[in-house]
């Protein structure tokens, strides 16, 4: 999860407290950032996420359970 | 053109398909290349003017199955369109060089390698025509594609060259460059995208998104003797996208 995490803050461009920060409320956040996330899951996860799963993910930890990264 | 023929890659892809099925039913003997062989037997495996090629053209065993299909059919090259190819869509944080360089291989790579072969002597064709793949990409600064955008900005570097080699034996090359078309291809990353960017992206083709048939039309244009005066030239066909 800490790598997870990590990855994610590097996407968003801002410190990420835990599992549990809700992405889209970083500062600057775009659709392109959003985009970025998609990606990062897929080349680093091997998983391919729907806009509607991805849709659904409102933390971080959300999106490492679509990226089958949470521990 | 009698005894010669029209090599297609990426033929069992969306516009590819659409090309090969319009040049046949031209009454032209075609080379279908790709590297998903059981769709490429499925589309075309009943189709007796279509000669069928599997394997990846970027490496040299996929190439030399291609010149093997092409001696098979005993037929001279008048005609190659190069539609093979991928879309690896990153943001530039996430963007890798090896992804480069496979779009690379495939997008400008093998079309040098194959125009080289059309370039020898014993397979010139006067008339022959090739028509390459560039992309709105590559002139719009499309986000999230700049691997692609590079890879297919070298095709219209490649479609120049190669077009003033080419010229003094009566060979021409061309390029078209599409904007967002609905195949399988597109849909792999539009379906990244989310309903702010899929409108932008429709809002951004006044003309709309574009189909298989209107990108294969302007290639078989480019293919066909009409176009005999016409080389080293890109055709933007992107449905407004670049206005």
């Amino acid at each position: 999860m800490d790598d997870f995490i990590s990855k994610a803050a590097d996407i968003l461009e801002c410190d990420v407290a835990g599992a549990d920060f809700a992405f889209r409320d970083a500062p600057d956040w775009n659709s392109m950032k959003g985009f970025a996330l998609l990606v990062m899951i897929e080349q680093d996860y091997g998983k391919r996420a729907t806009i509607e799963e991805f849709m659904n993910c409102r933390t971080v930890r959300d999106l490492a359970v679509l990226a089958g990264a949470a521990e | 053109m009698d005894g010669f023929c029209t090599v297609v890659t990426g033929a069992a892809g969306g516009i590819g398909s659409v090309l090969v099925r319009r040049l046949a039913a031209g009454g032209g003997k075609i080379v279908a290349a790709d590297i998903d062989g059981a769709r490429l037997e499925q589309l075309f495996g009943a189709d007796g003017r279509v000669a069928r090629s599997a394997g990846d053209v970027t490496t040299d065993e996929g190439f030399e199955t291609l010149l093997r299909t092409i001696a098979d059919n005993s037929c001279g090259v008048c005609g190659f369109a190069h539609f093979a190819g991928f879309d690896a869509p990153a943001p530039l944080a996430l963007a890798k060089p090896e992804t480069f360089s496979a779009l690379a291989a495939v997008h400008a790579g093998f079309p040098l390698r194959f125009l080289g072969w059309m370039s020898k002597k014993a397979n010139r064709v006067r008339g022959a025509s090739a028509v390459l793949v560039s992309s709105a990409a590559a002139h719009g600064g499309a986000k999230g594609h700049a691997a692609y955008s590079a890879a297919k900005a070298a095709v219209e570097g490649l479609t120049r060259a190669a077009a003033a080699e080419l010229a003094p034996y009566g060979m021409r090359v061309n390029a078209v460059a599409p904007g967002v078309v609905d195949t399988e291809l597109s849909r792999a990353w539009t379906g990244k995208l989310d309903k702010e960017q899929l409108d932008a992206l429709a809002k951004a083709h006044p003309l709309g998104i574009g189909t298989p048939d209107q990108v294969a039309a302007a290639a078989a244009f480019l293919l066909s003797p009409d176009a005999s005066w016409i080389t080293g030239q890109t055709i933007v066909c992107d449905g407004g996208f670049s206005l």
